[in-house]
């Protein structure tokens, strides 16, 4: 049984015609289902706790990476469910594109395919994400274990936590990535060029403790915004999710 | 500043760790997979498999690995099991212990040079007056 829940900005009536195409396209697959529609008056984990009570295994999110981040730390409860995305909108469908789902309609002959990934998700002080945080730090040390520090010596870095879940090679470890922000001159702008002579540094870690002085914002999956300090960890929770086919052409190991 | 684009999240597709010529690892850092050096070290560095020491590399630290490639400067033993490569442009400051090594002209070492696979006791100065004495005689 499929439960198909629709975020609340789909209600704006320029997703209208979309949305008129994706149910044509689960009805023709043979895949319809019960459509909720998020609002202010649903509490999210009820309508969850209602869906899979009534008997849905599979619960079809319709929305973009605003939607997977409402809806993970509340699906990852539910242990013998299925998650399936059905992306909408040209932007902020990050995650979409990472499991190669198309946008739209063509979503729907995924969903119908069935074809099933278990992905590990990360947790930064035990609130699961799935896939990366980013931040800037300002004189900041990264704590890596008991064992040793990290410390950027420019003083316009990015750093990143990701969670490979694209990659089953290097799943089960994060990645710290740290890369200076290049410096742009008037004459680099002009030729459309960034001086950037830095190497981005990748460490694969499996716990990370940021605690700078003063206090960093961590943005969570490109939307959720948290306040150090903060445990990065591999989480012991695992999602279920329907993915695409992967149509990259795979690189040869070195 | 945080709309990044997917492609700016591409990892390199090994277990492979960079250490970037803008960042400074400080403490006991040990790895188990290949390890590229191009920034600051201090403490102590190991891994089980392939160590690259880049040109722009200060290591304060003792070195441990299954094979390396040294083109930095480095305060500290190096230990190593297999190959030791020493490029030009390596200045080593420490014992060296390897089972193969191969050094470019200009690499420079200030230490002692090990190849049976086992540390040697350091000769201390009476030692060596004694075995002078001896040979002379």
């Amino acid at each position: 049984m499929y439960s198909y829940i629709y975020d609340d900005f789909l209600n704006n009536k320029k997703y209208l015609k979309q949305l008129k195409k994706i149910e044509n396209a689960l009805i023709d697959l043979g895949i319809g289902g019960k459509i909720c529609r998020l609002s202010l008056f649903n509490n999210i984990k009820e309508l969850i706790a209602d869906e899979v009570h009534k008997g849905s295994e599979n619960i079809i999110l319709v929305g973009n990476d605003k939607t997977i981040n409402k809806f993970l730390n509340i699906l990852v409860e539910h242990k013998n469910i299925t998650i399936g995305l059905i992306p909408v909108g040209q932007e902020q469908n990050t995650f979409a594109q990472l499991l190669h789902i198309p946008i739209g309609e063509n979503a729907c002959a995924v969903i119908s395919k069935r074809k099933i990934k278990n992905i590990q998700l990360a947790a930064v002080n035990n609130y699961h994400f799935l896939r990366s945080i980013h931040f800037a730090p300002q004189d900041g040390v990264i704590e890596c274990g008991n064992n040793f520090n990290i410390q950027s010596l420019s003083e316009q870095t990015m750093c990143a936590i990701i969670n490979p879940i694209e990659d089953e090679k290097q799943e089960g470890t994060l990645r710290a990535t740290i890369e200076e922000v290049p410096e742009k001159s008037i004459l680099s702008s002009i030729l459309g060029q960034q001086k950037n002579t830095s190497i981005k540094s990748v460490f694969p870690l499996q716990k990370i403790y940021l605690k700078p002085k003063p206090s960093l914002s961590l943005i969570i999956d490109q939307q959720k915004v948290i306040k150090t300090p903060a445990m990065i960890t591999m989480s012991q929770e695992k999602i279920n999710i329907i993915v695409g086919k992967d149509n990259t052409i795979p690189q040869e190991d070195q | 500043m945080f709309n990044r684009n997917i492609d700016n999240d591409v990892l390199p597709n090994t277990q492979e760790t960079v250490i970037g010529n803008t960042v400074k690892v400080e403490g006991e850092f040990a790895g188990d997979g290949d390890v590229i050096v191009y920034g600051v070290v201090n403490g102590s560095l190991s891994t089980k498999k392939y160590l690259e020491i880049g040109e722009t590399a200060k290591i304060t630290a003792n070195i441990e690995a299954e094979s390396a490639r040294i083109a930095g400067e480095v305060k500290g033993n190096v230990t190593i099991k297999t190959k030791l490569e020493l490029l030009n442009t390596a200045k080593i400051i420490g014992d060296i212990t390897a089972a193969i090594i191969s050094i470019e002209a200009g690499a420079t070492i200030n230490g002692h040079c090990n190849m049976s696979g086992e540390r040697q006791p350091i000769s201390t100065n009476k030692t060596v007056e004694k075995e002078n004495k001896e040979a002379t005689v």
